[in-house]
């Protein structure tokens, strides 16, 4: 569906997005990771034919240049703020760009914005404000969809809400590439992770085998912990600790259990640690981090 | 582009700035009438419409391009129109047809004005042709403040600098221009040329004997140099307005 391949953008001297090339499949949803400044922002931008770039961007097989956005029509972009007059209201808003009143009375009810969507637009809450911007790039019908950090602003409801919509949507084919801080929201729905840092693609993976690469170390709890940390030391399998475990790598859990019973020492747990979400991401941002230095 | 025409006008109609416009021209087309003793030459000048307009056209110009930054919307613009051309061009045909219909509205409340205060006492014979001049010079020069505007907001990205920077020419433009040329006289033949000039246009094509003596241009010369300008500040415009980063 999307095809970003080796991508450069500079602003002025400065190089913003290094080399970046990735794939969204139709019907995937790749959540786009990475800290502040780090040029989510940017790459969508690319994307959307809105910033002077080198390398190569196609949407349904037909390039996006700065000048040439006829690929574009299927498109629908939600970028930072959402993009509003204040002046009309939200249904004036939309009908701005709708190219089929039903599709647009669907997304205002799949929102459930039939309440206040008949009201001047500068009148509506922030929240408001993004969901109209959600409505806007779900108008049309789209095949593919951008979205900037799309729960800013939405309570718990209205959050669950649109990820239920998004999944919907992908369900009937439609692709998305999201940016988000809150991990644990884009967790929920992505298909595929893609991690980037001072403009820099560093992870590109489906979800699936992104946990997994990340789930090599065991948690270790024994009747003797003291004891355990010791002899594991000595041996240099011990990797490191949290709270009141002593964590491993998958490789040796059978040779620590037969040193431990040599050492008349119990085990009490021997688990695969269940690292949060964000955990893995700090990982790998650290990870490349390192590999940078030496 | 049909599309895109359609879109600008309805935003245009909807962001009320338009409609307060025409109501402030208004007032203060009658607050000149009231205000001075009525002559031929202020009927000509349509109640000092044209001065009232390039104030009110350059605030309306620089608002309805800089509204499309400051709510972000020229975001969506962009990706879902073909190419930047078709937007700026629309934003402007609104902008000009915008401006055609103040003066004509501007020329009814005349003929209202002069009958209320003075009745039959000036034929409008002698007065229509001269008025028409008026009415065109003055769209011509709006022309002129309509690219200006939308030059200084792709430059400045601020609207506040380019209501102020309108008010400073059409205020202080023209004498402006004339000492600066009165200081240099031996300039005169370049200096004429200069953009604080143009702003005769709207009285030198009524009262030619006038204004020719002031601008230093003939009628044919100031009308030349302001479609120059116009020109100019347009590509101008549109140049620094395509490279602008969203
Ligand atoms: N108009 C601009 N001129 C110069 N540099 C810019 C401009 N816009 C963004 N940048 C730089 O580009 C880099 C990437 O910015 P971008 O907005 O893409 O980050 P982001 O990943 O979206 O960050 P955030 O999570 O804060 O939204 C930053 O270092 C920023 O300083
Ligand atoms: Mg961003």
């Amino acid at each position: 569906m999307v095809k970003v391949n080796n991508i450069n953008v500079f602003m002025g001297k400065k190089h913003i997005i290094k080399n970046v090339s990735f794939q969204v499949k139709p019907g995937e949803i790749v959540g786009i990771i990475g800290p502040n400044g780090a040029g989510k922002t940017t790459i969508m931008k690319t994307i959307l034919g809105l910033l002077k770039f080198t390398g190569k961007v196609s949407v349904a097989d037909r390039n996006v240049t700065e000048d040439n956005h006829r690929a574009l029509s299927k498109v629908g972009a939600l970028i930072e703020n959402p993009a509003i007059y204040p002046f009309l209201t939200g249904l004036q808003n939309l009908e701005l760009y709708t190219e089929d009143k039903n599709s647009m009375k669907t997304v205002v009810k799949q929102l459930k914005m039939q309440n206040y969507i008949k009201s001047r637009a500068k009148n509506y809450s922030l929240g408001m404000k993004q969901k109209l911007g959600i409505a806007m790039a779900l108008l049309n019908n789209p095949n593919f969809v951008i979205l900037d950090e799309p729960m800013n602003g939405l309570d718990i409801e209205s959050t669950i809400l649109v990820r239920k919509l998004i999944k919907h949507y992908a369900e009937q084919g439609t692709s998305f590439l999201i940016s988000s801080h809150i991990l644990s929201e884009l967790q929920k729905i992505m298909t595929r992770i893609v991690i980037i840092n001072e403009g820099n693609l560093i992870i590109n993976k489906n979800i699936d085998d992104f946990k997994n690469i990340n789930h090599s170390r065991y948690k270790l709890l024994t009747n003797n912990q003291k004891e355990s940390q010791k002899l594991l030391q000595e041996k240099g399998m011990l990797e490191s600790q949290s709270n009141k475990y002593l964590l491993v790598n998958e490789k040796n859990i059978f040779s620590i259990q037969n040193l431990l019973y040599k050492n008349k020492i119990q085990l009490l747990e021997l688990a695969p640690q269940q690292i949060d979400f964000e955990q893995l991401v700090v990982r790998s941002l650290n990870k490349k981090a390192e590999e940078d230095e030496i | 582009m049909k599309f895109s025409l359609q879109q600008e006008f309805y935003k245009f109609n909807h962001q009320k700035i338009s409609f307060y416009g025409l109501i402030i021209l208004l007032i203060l087309m009658i607050y000149s009438a009231f205000s001075n003793k009525t002559s031929t030459d202020t009927i000509i000048q349509n109640f000092g419409a044209g001065q009232w307009l390039t104030i009110i056209v350059i605030t309306i110009s620089s608002t309805f391009l800089s509204m499309e930054y400051t709510n972000n919307t020229i975001l969506t613009l962009f990706y879902k129109r073909p190419n930047k051309f078709v937007i700026y061009f629309s934003k402007l045909f609104v902008l000009v047809i915008y401006s055609a219909i103040s003066l004509v509205l501007s020329v009814f409340v005349t003929f209202i004005l002069k009958e209320l205060i003075v009745g039959g006492q000036y034929h409008w014979s002698d007065l229509v042709s001269a008025l028409f001049l008026n009415v065109l010079g003055t769209f011509i020069y709006l022309m002129f403040i309509i690219t200006l505007a939308l030059l200084l907001i792709s430059v400045f990205k601020n609207n506040a600098v380019v209501v102020g920077l309108g008010l400073f020419n059409s205020f202080l433009g023209a004498s402006l221009s004339s000492a600066i040329m009165s200081d240099f006289p031996g300039s005169i033949s370049l200096l004429k040329w200069n953009p604080f000039n143009m702003i005769y246009i709207m009285n030198q094509l009524s009262f030619p004997k006038d204004f020719i003596k002031i601008s230093y241009l003939s009628n044919l010369q100031i009308i030349i140099a302001n479609i120059f300008y116009i020109v100019l500040f347009g590509l101008l415009g549109y140049s620094m307005f395509k490279k602008r980063r969203v």
